[in-house]
């Protein structure tokens, strides 16, 4: 509980202000994280406490769909 | 450095398992170089975790914590009281995570927050700050989330070994190499394991019992 914790660097790049025009349908979590701008260990929380549904795609892998992430940026 | 064939291999602990095959070695690399910076962030965000939990054994009253004038986190308006920061957590690149209190009706409310860059989408849309528990007693509230960062860095060595099997699957098509992609999942497993749950309370209860002048 240091004030001085060093941030760590293996983290996403620059936050995305809106999604990109894409046809793609689902991203990594490192890559969602990118576009919200947030640590991807922030997507792997919101994943867990339910506020984002991932796909299972191949072998297990975390899929964001690209709907969540739009429901997610929609302004209420 | 280790060596195989004469040819360094820098940057990568050497694995525990014995008597590698060629391509038991070469998929290990292959797939650990590529989680690599992923396996980084779950010592890191572990140590962190752990050093939380051991602050927490010896925190004494939390209005001690912070030094100087509270600091109050960012979009703390409305109705009720502001956040006053008590200690930071974990700062990771653009987020924070803190342990805050407030004045509420009922007295103190605790709650551990994470913070999230200002000009991150997700903060312009959501607002910067998420609370992830709440509650009275703050060592039940640093507990709680304690046990919930447990379930997800679990969910994260999931996903890192999922990964080490598409990639092992990809580049190593029609081979048996389950002991490498075994080995990196313990690997993984072995630093995101926190196990404080149990210390804290046994601790809650052994200061419970101390304070009612209870022998064990």
């Amino acid at each position: 509980m240091s004030g001085n914790n060093e941030a760590v660097n293996t983290s996403p790049q620059a936050p995305a202000t809106t999604l990109p025009d894409s046809e793609r349908l689902a991203y990594s979590v490192e890559e969602a994280a990118q576009l919200l701008g947030v640590h991807y260990f922030s997507v792997y929380r919101m994943i867990q406490r339910g506020k984002l549904r991932p796909c299972r795609v191949l072998r297990g892998k975390l899929l964001v769909p690209r709907s969540e992430l739009l429901n997610l940026l929609k302004t209420e | 450095m280790i060596k195989r064939n004469g040819q360094p291999r820098q940057g990568v602990a050497p694995p525990s398992l014995k008597r590698m095959s060629d391509t038991e070695y070469a998929a290990y690399f292959e797939a650990f170089g590529l989680i690599k910076g992923d396996y980084q962030a779950l010592c890191l965000i572990g140590d962190k975790l752990r050093e939380v939990e051991a602050n927490a054994r010896g925190l004494g009253p939390l209005d001690s914590q912070a030094q100087g004038a509270p600091a109050v986190l960012a979009d703390s308006v409305g109705d009720r009281s502001p956040w006053e920061v008590c200690a930071s957590l974990m700062r990771l690149k653009n987020n924070e995570v803190f342990l805050c209190k407030r004045v509420c009706e009922h007295g103190l409310e605790y709650a551990v927050i994470d913070q999230a860059s200002v000009a991150s989408a997700y903060a312009k849309v959501r607002g910067p700050l998420d609370v992830l528990r709440t509650g009275d007693n703050p060592r039940q509230v640093l507990r709680d989330y304690l046990r919930s960062e447990s379930e997800t860095l679990q969910l994260m060595v999931n996903d890192i070994t999922a990964n080490v099997r598409l990639v092992i699957a990809e580049r190593f098509p029609k081979q048996d190499l389950r002991r490498v992609v075994n080995e990196i999942t313990r690997m993984c497993k072995k630093v995101a394991r926190l196990g404080f749950s149990e210390t804290l309370e046994e601790h809650a209860s052994h200061t419970q019992n101390q304070a009612r002048g209870v022998r064990i």
